[in-house]
């Protein structure tokens, strides 16, 4: 049995008064990628942002079996944890190179280095287009290429665990279908971790190996996962 | 019947990239249409030109027939023109009731004073059944008092939705209005934007999930490379191999 990279425990959440997670509890295993599912509303995108500590909660938080709940974001980003936000944050007056440089540099590693070229190249490999629009301004590229930019700003130091947000929202079909073959090269051929908040229930059902459901609050299995996806009408379910 | 939107021979350049090369397209009252195509092939930038946020190189844009093309966009929203965003963007402290009163007040033209009236409350009497209405039917009567900054994604979504109803307008565009919402709810927002075209607004929304382009659109147009490729009745566009191969994949 593959061990947990991610193990959470009774995890509540809120903003103010308003109660969005309600203890919580949820394992991920080393080496898959986990779709989460759920109304809207539900509380997935608190449950990254909880998780990236960038709000605050009450819980314990596992990664690899070390706790990380007193972490800064900086610290947890350190640990091996990389969130990528359902809006694209990219930096709209620097270019597509730049974006990339400043995501590097907030590791203490110098942008520069044959470590940093060779990374940009990784990345405009994914992603080629973003390779045709390095010394584009991001601002002025589509909401599409936008969105791609900011995955590959999660991507630019590897992450152990890769947190990503409704990635397709804005994408062309080829480039859902492309980014989907992406996010299961980089779990198959480089081991990452990767929990996928998804509206797009076909595309998730093909790369997610184990699914999540979260609903009033809590977190469950979904047995059978991504087959069972593809074959329930989850929605009725829900 | 004549167009309520027409837009002719649009030319686009931001610095060295050319976004639009002589876009045109028609929309027609009572009808539902998709703008598809792929990640920057200038469905937005057609989108900000017809509005007027984005001035356009060359080339016309015509709402009911008269050229609006020199107009800046509020006042193209007096004469019936309304839109959405890609991005959500609200005003975080309004109230949701507040914030769809603000966008069925007529839109000001930016002056200060006329501003503040607003702010003041002078000019969002009696419109409070309207309102309710409008927040019903967008499923948010529950989150009338809610701060527009507490909402979710997808209530954001619906927020918008909402304020494009309460602009009443003549021409109604959406910007990816579906992307993140549950399917449950882009269901209703089909049926919503069904309702705007019985009563007789010409709908022009861009779209990259194609269930929803084939359940909503009686009209699709194909934008690549900046320029109209194909345009017609959806399901005759959605299969043609040009487009499959550009843009849907295998």
């Amino acid at each position: 049995m593959t061990p947990d990279l991610l193990r959470v425990t009774e995890l509540s959440a809120g903003y103010g008064d308003h109660s969005v997670l309600r203890q919580a509890s949820l394992s991920v295993r080393a080496g898959t990628v986990c779709g989460l599912i759920g109304p809207n509303g539900a509380g997935k995108t608190t449950l990254l942002r909880a998780l990236m500590g960038l709000i605050s909660s009450n819980g314990e938080i596992l990664l690899d079996g070390s706790p990380v709940n007193g972490l800064t974001p900086l610290a947890r980003r350190l640990a091996g944890i990389s969130y990528v936000p359902q809006e694209r944050n990219v930096f709209p007056n620097l270019s597509v190179e730049e974006n990339l440089e400043v995501a590097y540099r907030t590791l203490p590693m110098s942008a520069g280095t044959p470590a940093f070229r060779s990374r940009c190249e990784y990345l405009y490999g994914l992603f080629p287009r973003l390779a045709e629009r390095r010394l584009q301004a991001a601002g002025s590229m589509s909401g599409g290429e936008q969105r791609t930019l900011a995955i590959s700003l999660g991507l630019v130091h590897e992450p152990r665990m890769l947190l990503l947000d409704e990635p397709t929202t804005g994408l062309a079909p080829l480039v859902v279908h492309q980014l989907m073959s992406t996010i299961s090269a980089l779990n198959a051929e480089r081991g990452v971790t990767t929990i996928v908040v998804e509206q797009n229930i076909l595309s998730l059902s093909r790369i997610a190996g184990d699914l999540m459901v979260l609903k009033d609050g809590q977190c469950r299995r979904l047995e059978g996962g991504g087959t069972a996806l593809a074959s329930q009408k989850i929605w009725e379910y829900l | 019947m004549n167009a309520a939107l027409e837009v002719k021979n649009v030319h686009k350049r931001f610095g060295g990239i050319q976004v639009l090369t002589g876009a045109s397209l028609e929309i027609r009252p009572g009808a539902v249409t998709a703008l598809i195509g792929s990640n920057g092939a200038g469905k937005s930038t057609l989108l900000n030109i017809v509005s007027g946020l984005t001035k356009a190189d060359s080339g016309e844009v015509f709402l009911r027939g008269e050229n609006i093309s020199s107009l800046p966009a509020y006042a193209r929203a007096r004469k019936g023109l309304s839109r959405t965003f890609q991005h959500v963007r609200c005003f975080k402290t309004f109230s949701v009731r507040e914030a769809v009163e603000f966008a069925g007040t007529p839109a000001t033209d930016g002056h200060f004073g006329r501003s503040l009236l607003w702010m003041a409350g002078m000019a969002r009497r009696s419109r409070g059944p309207r309102v309710d209405e409008i927040l019903a039917t967008c499923r948010l009567e529950g989150r009338a008092e809610t701060a527009c900054g507490s909402l979710s994604y997808g209530e954001t979504k619906l927020l918008m939705l909402a304020q494009s109803l309460a602009c009443d307008a003549a021409v109604q565009c959406f910007d990816e209005l579906c992307a993140g919402l549950e399917p449950a709810l882009i269901e209703h927002v089909e049926r919503v934007m069904q309702d705007l075209a019985h009563q007789g607004k010409a709908v022009l929304f861009v779209e990259h999930n194609l269930q929803v382009v084939r359940d909503l659109a009686q009209y699709c147009v194909f934008l690549h490379q900046g320029g109209m490729y194909r345009e017609g009745p959806t399901s005759a566009v959605l299969e043609d191999p040009e487009v499959v191969r550009l843009y849907l994949g295998q």
